[in-house]
């Protein structure tokens, strides 16, 4: 005779299948990546991304903007304590929000998010203020439709929703999504059995994942100019429990006297494909701007010899910012 | 003059109001044709494998695969990629209206011929053969026709050992300077002419602008105006060089 599944047998491929459906309407938001996106660099990170073919995603708790992902996270609890009033009568879902509302943010020591940013626009002013060292700024346009099959390491490129309207429907449909799962799972049971048989802490181990997933997404509207996509990788740094994860992927690097964690994600893959006619692949740098610079030029002849020395079977496009932006 | 009007990048080279971009033996490989009440381009072409069998078409910018367990279509938005499933490589790739360029579409394609020759429509140069050439036979080139006086651009006899004969070889530096063909042309609202690197052809109907014989490799090469950009024939056997 065979044994019949047990309820928890029954509840992961459940959570399982509820947790996709969604990640799946979020992943749609995703899937129309511009033909080139830009990452703005120096000088000094242009001839090092081109020279090791690899770019660095920073901890995202250590990034320049770390405010703005501050925002998101306030923004969440916003969300959650306007929610936790709506579901007040019924015991379950407060016991649930309870549970959850400390846990939302994907900034938790352990499971650490790394992230290196991108623009639609390859000439942005503001970009140029960032990140132009006074004069020696550059963005590589990377065509990233094919190019993500080819990165080592898993990686997911999302773009940066600035709509606060937008993005607190997006948290209020999940938290509400998840609500309906929560008491579909735990109808007839009370809050100590719901525990006992592990529905309410595993439905409570969701939401944090989720928002995970959007809150490093969502960024101040005021920053709405720079079109913004993040290529994201997440890793569970906590070594003393994680043994398998493989430490010596996590490196350092200094910042003003802060020691800030990174990971390398490395287009060596893709650059040897490029080099096959059958593959399809073209070079991972499509095109190249030079930022407003007092010798566009020299720098223009430089770039191209340095793009012609990694694959010498490209005529790369370099265009100059053309912005008369002087730095004094 | 070609009745088709567009500009497009196709293998990385730049093409304008080229109706039969290659054709062999008389026969369309690729093409473009005005479709509809807005006369948009549309996009034919047919998809061979290695052996030269039939694997799918594109009939207006519609793609139609015969074997959908081994060929898998990506379609995003404006995108649309054909990925062999067995090795990953990228069989067909289409962008219509792509953004921040002026441009009707750009098409990166790996071809075969019925008889199995490979044409490698690379994103970032054109191939034709299956021979390893090192140095580009034309580079930095702009090829253009006077109105009503270009049947094809490029005549290539294909031979059998694949190796280039004849090849006409481009400088790029004396003739160009910094700045590459295709980027001036993209660049450019006007005609598509560049002030140095420019081949105006007006010879006889019927002939080409350039021949060459054996494999072929092009880098950022222009080709405007003509009826056919490439047109591909395989040397007659007495003909056909060691």
């Amino acid at each position: 005779m065979t044994e019949k599944p047990s309820f928890q047998d029954l509840l992961e491929p459940e959570i399982s299948r509820w947790g996709q459906e969604l990640l799946s309407r979020w992943q749609q938001r995703h899937l129309t990546i511009p033909r080139l996106l830009y990452h703005y660099t120096t000088a000094e990170g242009l001839v090092g991304i081109l020279n090791t073919q690899s770019f660095w995603m920073t901890n995202i708790r250590y990034m320049n903007d770390f405010s703005e992902l501050q925002y998101a996270t306030t923004l969440a609890l916003d969300v959650i304590a306007t929610k936790r009033k709506q579901y007040v009568g019924k015991p379950m879902l407060v016991e649930f929000f309870h549970r959850t509302e400390n846990s939302v943010s994907p900034f938790r020591k352990g499971n650490e998010v790394f992230a290196v940013s991108f623009c639609e626009e390859g000439n942005l002013l503001s970009q140029w203020r960032a990140y132009g060292d006074r004069g020696g700024g550059y963005a590589i346009g990377i065509d990233f439709f094919h190019l993500l099959r080819f990165l080592p390491r898993r990686c997911a490129l999302r773009k940066v929703i600035y709509d606060p309207e937008d993005q607190q429907n997006i948290l209020g449909q999940a938290i509400d999504s998840l609500c309906g799962f929560v008491e579909k799972m735990t109808e007839g049971l009370d809050i100590k059995e719901a525990t006992t048989r592990n529905i309410l802490p595993k439905c409570c181990s969701v939401l944090p994942r989720i928002f995970g997933e959007y809150l490093v997404c969502f960024k101040h509207p005021e920053f709405a100019e720079e079109k913004e996509w993040r290529l994201i990788a997440t890793m569970d740094c906590d070594f003393v429990l994680n043994r398998n994860e493989d430490a010596n992927l996590l490196k350092f690097r200094t910042f003003r006297g802060n020691i800030v964690p990174y990971v390398e994600v490395t287009l060596t893959n893709a650059t040897a494909a490029s080099r096959d006619d059958q593959c399809g692949l073209g070079f991972f740098v499509s095109e190249m701007v030079i930022g407003p610079t007092l010798n566009p030029d020299m720098n223009t002849d430089s770039l191209r010899m340095l793009l012609g020395q990694i694959n010498p079977d490209l005529c790369p496009q370099i265009r100059q910012s053309g912005i008369p932006l002087r730095w004094l | 003059m070609s009745d088709v009007s567009y500009r497009a990048l196709i293998g990385g080279c730049y093409f304008s109001n080229v109706p039969n971009i290659i054709v062999f033996d008389d026969h369309p490989i690729l093409s473009v044709s005005s479709f509809g009440a807005t006369a948009r381009p549309g996009i034919y072409a047919e998809l061979r494998d290695s052996a030269g069998t039939l694997i799918g078409q594109v009939e207006n910018g519609k793609i139609g695969l015969i074997d959908r367990s081994r060929y898998q279509i990506h379609e995003v938005g404006s995108r649309v990629s054909v990925i062999d499933g067995t090795n990953g490589f990228i069989i067909l790739d289409l962008i219509q209206q792509p953004s921040q360029l002026k441009l009707d579409f750009i098409i990166s394609a790996t071809l075969h011929l019925p008889n199995g020759v490979p044409i490698f429509l690379h994103p970032n140069r054109i191939r034709i053969g299956t021979a390893r050439i090192l140095k580009p036979n034309m580079m930095s080139l702009c090829l253009a026709a006077k109105a009503g006086q270009g049947r094809a651009a490029l005549n290539i006899e294909l031979n059998p050992a694949g190796i280039p004969q004849d090849s006409f070889q481009i400088p790029r530096t004396s003739m160009v300077g910094a700045t590459p063909v295709v980027q001036r042309l993209l660049n450019a609202d006007g005609p598509a002419f560049t002030e140095m690197a420019t081949i105006l052809f007006d010879g006889k109907p019927g002939s080409a602008a350039v021949n060459m014989s054996g494999d072929c490799y092009l880098l950022d090469v222009a080709f405007t105006d003509f009826e056919i950009g490439i047109i591909l024939h395989l040397a007659k056997p007495h003909e056909a060089k060691a």
